[in-house]
This record gives structure tokens, sequence and C-alpha cells, in this order.
């Protein structure tokens, strides 16, 4: 166990300024901040262009918003790119040899790198949380004409919670599809060739009855569920298909990692 | 076994699928030694010291380091081992001390152990710029430094001079005698410099076409002709049938050559010729390269 902290320690160290840990903070600020810009200087243009202008729908427009844009396109294209950028820092630096001839078993080796990647997502999502609900507070106090603090907020933000659980849940599969192919391929365009092609395949297909398998369409299949107004499940059919892909893909690809000989 | 050998590898083979790398080596490094372990591009080195590292696939339990046998100690054995594998493998994005840090974070060593290897292997004054700046001759050393920072016994060096310039390469010999005499680290070191390991090494592994032609202390090696005398005269067919009666004589061109043996060969062939009037036009001595020495130890084996 203290192997494994002190691998996933070393990994925060020497990815802490790429792009991958960047990323998992920028996206979230800015996207948050330029819906909060929005709604801030265009508070009477929204308003007027409500047709149902009370502080729940203000509440959930501008939380949704922000998952549209994020979860159906943003969120995956980012992990495609970060489970690319943590692999890659070892393809680059061909330091995958000397990472497998340390006196540490493989599996820590690997799992730490997965874990890392978990948390990476998990830190994005918090963010995306933390400041969807700070700055819409924020906008409330700002901007009163919305009366978002007349909402039932404990509500709002419960479910919008369960929300991102659900995303973050449905986000486990194609890092663990994404980690796999950019653990196998140094090179550039192969996984991120694959990934946006799979996500693009997988978002045309979403009205397909059973799209619900196809893994890259899982965090889409949150924000219908989510914004179809029924009651969240947070461990629905889509969850365990997420978590299922995720254990057969990280169990693989740690077969694969130890099978194979570091050229 | 003897337990002063620090590796020993008995009767090891491996193939790339059906290309076979190495063909029943057997290896033997005693504790403090600096082994040179010498053979031309392809012969199979770099293969050897990933199995030495685990890091080929290996299903044979013929390798034993410290005694142990690597299958099954892995760990164990990895835990004595510092190692440096063809190009040194460094984060570019991070700082010389960054890169011994994310590496430290792993072995649980201080930053104080840090700095004490930034002087040893002489980068103190580059710590805070970054690796991908460095010159080839300062990653060697970083990487070497890697290496040293679990406080190994056994270092492993893959080819450490590779692509360095002369005063690279001086700094690396330097480094390394530094690392065995001031440190008593035992270091396995390849090359396909035949007199790069002739300067460092104590003991002797040559391999060629992934066989173990030679073993055995340098000085030995120094017992194998290494050398020829090239000879040009004006009458190089009786020049041949006369040096014909004490040496063999291979007739190149217009050049003679006979095996070196000592400058007073050289000396007295000069006379010799002269006192039966054949003109020598030039005479030296040409020191074997690695290709020419493996064939004669192939042939002599």
């Amino acid at each position: 166990m203290k192997n494994f902290t002190l691998s996933l320690q070393s990994e925060f160290f020497k990815s802490k300024n790429t792009l991958a840990f960047w990323g998992a903070i920028i996206l979230p600020v800015f996207l948050c901040f330029l819906v909060f810009g929005v709604y801030f200087f265009k508070a009477d243009d929204i308003i007027k262009n409500m047709k149902n202008p009370t502080p729940e729908a203000f509440w959930f427009e501008y939380f949704f918003i922000i998952l549209g844009v994020m979860g159906s396109l943003l969120l995956p294209m980012y992990l495609i790119f970060m489970t690319y950028s943590v692999n890659n820092i070892e393809h680059k630096a061909e330091t995958w040899k000397s990472l497998f001839s340390l006196p540490i078993p493989k599996f820590t080796v690997y799992a730490s790198k997965a874990l890392y990647c978990l948390i990476l997502v998990f830190l994005t999502l918090l963010l995306f949380l933390g400041l969807s609900i700070g700055l819409g507070l924020l906008l409330g106090k700002l901007a009163p004409n919305y009366h978002l603090l007349d909402a039932d907020l404990t509500k709002l933000f419960g479910g919008l919670t369960k929300i991102y659980i659900k995303l973050f849940l449905s986000s486990l599969a194609i890092v663990a599809i994404q980690f796999l192919f950019s653990l196998i391929w140094a090179d550039f365009m192969k996984p991120m060739g694959f990934g946006f092609v799979a996500l693009i395949t997988c978002i045309i297909l979403l009205p397909w009855e059973y799209s619900y398998i196809l893994p890259y369409s899982l965090p889409s299949k949150v924000l219908s569920i989510g914004s179809a107004g029924k009651e969240i499940i947070i461990f629905n059919k889509e969850a365990f298909i997420s978590i299922g892909y995720a254990v057969a893909f990280f169990i693989f690809g740690y077969f694969v990692i130890t099978k194979r000989s570091v050229k | 076994m003897d337990g002063n050998q620090i590796i020993a590898v008995k009767n090891l083979s491996f193939s790339f699928g059906n290309q076979k790398v190495l063909d029943n080596i057997s290896l033997s490094v005693p504790k403090g030694s600096i082994y040179g372990f010498l053979g031309p591009n392809g012969s199979g080195k770099t293969t050897t010291i990933k199995l030495l590292l685990s890091l080929l696939k290996n299903n044979e339990d013929n390798i034993r380091l410290f005694g142990e046998s690597l299958k099954g100690n892995r760990e164990d054995i990895l835990k004595r081992i510092g190692s440096l594998i063809e190009a040194p493998a460094l984060y570019h994005h991070l700082t010389g001390f960054a890169n011994l840090k994310a590496r430290a974070i792993i072995f649980g060593v201080t930053e104080e152990r840090i700095r004490e290897i930034l002087a040893i292997v002489g980068l103190t004054d580059a710590a805070s710029k970054k690796a991908g700046k460095y010159s080839l001759g300062m990653k060697q050393r970083l990487g070497i430094g890697l290496a040293l920072l679990s406080d190994p016994e056994l270092l492993i060096l893959d080819e450490p001079t590779n692509g360095l310039d002369p005063n690279g390469i001086i700094e690396i010999r330097k480094l390394i005698q530094k690392l065995a005499t001031e440190f008593g680290k035992t270091i396995f070191i390849s090359s396909h410099l035949l007199a790069e390991i002739e300067r460092i090494a104590t003991h002797v592994g040559i391999l060629y076409h992934g066989k173990l032609s030679f073993e055995g202390k340098i000085g030995d090696l120094q017992g194998i002709k290494t050398a020829d005398i090239l000879i040009e005269t004006d009458r190089n067919d009786a020049a041949k049938e006369f040096l014909a009666a004490d040496y063999t004589v291979i007739q190149q061109g217009n050049v003679l050559k006979v095996a070196y043996q000592s400058q007073e060969q050289i000396a007295s062939i000069v006379s010799a010729l002269v006192h039966h009037k054949i003109n020598v036009y030039s005479i030296y001595k040409e020191k074997k390269d690695l290709e020419s020495l493996f064939l004669d130890i192939t042939q002599t084996a």
C-alpha cells in the first residue's frame, strides 16, 4: 500500500505541469465562468426569453447549459485527451522500461496511473459541481432579478450532485478503454483517432434503443435522464454497464502490460 | 554457487519469435568488478540486460543475482540494482532536480540525497535547468544519477557513452571509475567500443551473434592477439617468403600483415628486412577493431 501511495504521489509530481492536469482545472473554471458571465451580463434578455421564468427554471437552465456543453462533448473529449496525455509522458520520455524495472510490483505502476486518471476526472467533475453551485449562488446575489435564492436549493443541489456522480460513473468506461489504448499505442493518432471516431459514432447512435451498451454514449445518456425531470437513480443500468466496462478493461489492460515485454 | 558472484547466468537463451537472439550464454560477474559486456550492435547485449532486469519474459530459472533466483524474487533483487538502459529515460518537461525527485518519491529518498547525487554526477549547477535542455552527456549523467538514487549495490549501464563526444566519454568514464572505487559499486556496463571497455573494465564478456565468445579478466583479453603489423616494401613477394619462416603472413594488396607480438618484434622485422636488402616503405601497428577481435576469438574458440 505504501508503494502504491508513493507511486501515485510521483504521478502527481511529474504531471503537475502538464496539460492533462491543468486541463482538469482550466476546463471547468473556463466554462463555468463563461456561463456565469453570460447570465450576469445578459440577465434581462434571458428573463425575457423564458416562457416560465421561475427560480427553479433559471437554475435548471443555468445548470444544463454547462452540463449540455460539457457532458456530451467536452467531457468525453477531455477523457480521451487526458488518458493519452497521462501515458504519453512515459512514451515520450521512454520511461516505461525504467518504471517497470523499479523494485515495485508492475501492478502498482499500472494501478497508480489508472487511479491518477480517475482522480483527474473526479477533480474536474467536482470543480464543475462546486463552481456551478458557487457561481449560481453568487449570481443569485448579484442578479436578484432571477430570484435564484428563492428556489428549493437543497433539492436542486442534491439533484445536481447526483447527476455529476452519474457523470463520473459513466466516464469510467471511456477512461478504462482509452487508458488501455493509450498505454499500448505510443503515437498520438491511434488512441485519439479511435476515441474521437468512437465518440462520434456513439453520439450518432444515441437514438438506438440499445445505445446504453455503447461506452462512449453513456455520458450523453446521463444528461437525457437528468433533463427529463424524472427521479435520478445513481446506480441504474447505464452506471452498471459503465462500471462493468471499466473493470473489464482495467483488468484486461493489466494482463496486456504484464504479459508484454518492455521493448 | 560462488557467493562472490553478483550476477550468475547459466545457459540463457532467448528468442524474439523465430529469431534467436541469445544462444546459451553464461555470465559470471564478481562483486566489486567493473564488468565490460562487449559486443557489436545487435549482438544481444540490451536483450541480456532486459532479461537481467526482468523486463523481458524469461520462462527459465537461469538468472541469479546476489545469489538469489530472479524468478520469484524480482522486487527484492531490483531493490539492489540501479539501471540505465539505452538512452536515458528522462521527463524533458521537468528540471534535473525534479526528474530525480519524481523517482525519489517512490524510493522514499530525501532531497538531501538528491543533492548528493547531483554532486556525484556533476550536475549541481544544472539542477534547475529543464532536462530537455541538457546536452547528451548531461542526460547520460542524470540517467546514471537516477540509477544511483536508491544507493544500489549493482549498477547496470547499457551503452552509457553512446553518441557522446570525446569530453562526454571522458566524463562518464571518470564517473564510472569513481563509482567503483569510491562508492564500491559493482558495475555491469555494455558497450560496442573495445577501447572504451579496455580502459575501465576489470572483467570482460564478449557477446557475438548471441553467443558468449569470451569471458574473463581484462588481462586475459590482452593475451589474445589484438593488433597486426602492416608492412609495405619494394619487394613484397620476397619479404613474404622471408617472414613466413617465423610468422604467418597474409598479403592484402600491397600490404603484408603479421600478427603483432611486441615492439621488439617490429624492430627485428625492420632490421631483418633491411639486412636482406628489402626496402621498407612503411611499417605500422594497426589495432584490431572489435569485429576482427571477435573473428579471432570465434576462430580460436
